[in-house]
């Protein structure tokens, strides 16, 4: 099985990031969460909601 | 590793590494990461995941080691959900499947993440994780353009591609609707902008 370390795939992905021109974020559109599950949902959900009871915003951003 | 990715995927792929660590201790084939975490890795965090997708057919044994990780089911109120929650990291884990892309999927081409503490995680390629955006993209009458987005990106940030490989896989997601020489079209056609 090829292996790889996180601190390798980062650095590639920076390398190709950089090749592409690409600085900065919001270069890829998020999903749209049409298509995802009624169990996933929730789970986003209650991760938000767990989030919001420790007084902290969600560290990412879902339609659910 | 946080000045690359965020420190809840970081510290949840720690805490899956050691539930997978306890899946093959028992001699099964380590659980598989897909989905949005996995584009969330190949694209340094610019695509961001609320949860890790798992596939493997070792269930019951990978969600026992989650929650000896720390893990909990995920509970709200008027809501069932199959996922597992940290009680103090905004991220989550589900077990999707039993077989990797419902058995179309390449386990030979999985790679092993190394984590920072020496732990690992096996992780689904970069082709199979393109097809499947691809997949997705192919739902007419709406197209899904954000899938068709988010595979022109991972294109273009992949490295070590096979694309022979990938072409193979675009079409078998798509019944053959699309193939790489679209998907290479739309990429380059962005990059032209």
């Amino acid at each position: 099985m090829r292996e790889l370390t996180i601190r390798e795939l980062a650095a590639k992905v920076s390398q190709k990031k950089a090749e592409m021109g690409y600085s900065g974020g919001d270069f890829v559109q998020p999903n749209s969460g049409r298509r995802r599950t009624e169990s996933k949902r929730a789970l986003l959900r209650n991760i938000a909601a767990a989030a919001k009871e420790r007084g902290e915003e969600p560290t990412f951003k879902a339609n659910y | 590793m946080s000045e690359f990715y965020r420190p809840e995927l970081v510290e949840a792929l720690n805490l899956v590494a050691e539930a997978s660590d306890a899946v093959a201790k028992q001699g099964h084939e380590r659980p598989v990461l897909v989905g949005g975490a996995a584009a969330e890795l190949a694209t340094l965090g610019e695509l961001v995941s609320g949860d890790l997708d798992i596939v493997t057919p070792w269930q019951q044994e990978f969600e026992a080691a989650l929650e000896a990780a720390g893990f909990v089911r995920s509970i709200g109120p008027g809501s069932f959900s199959r996922g597992f929650q940290h009680p103090h990291y905004d991220v989550g884990v589900e077990v999707v499947g039993s077989a990797l892309m419902d058995g179309r999927g390449s386990y030979d081409r999985i790679f092993l993440l190394r984590l920072d503490n020496g732990r690992a995680v096996s992780v689904i390629c970069i082709e199979d994780l393109i097809a499947d955006r691809m997949a997705q993209y192919n739902s007419p009458p709406n197209y899904d353009l954000q899938a068709l987005d988010q595979a022109e990106k991972l294109y273009q940030l992949a490295f070590d591609l096979d694309k022979a490989y990938l072409d193979k896989r675009i079409i078998e997601e798509t019944a053959s609707d699309f193939d790489l020489a679209f998907l290479e079209k739309k990429a380059n056609a962005r990059t032209d902008d």
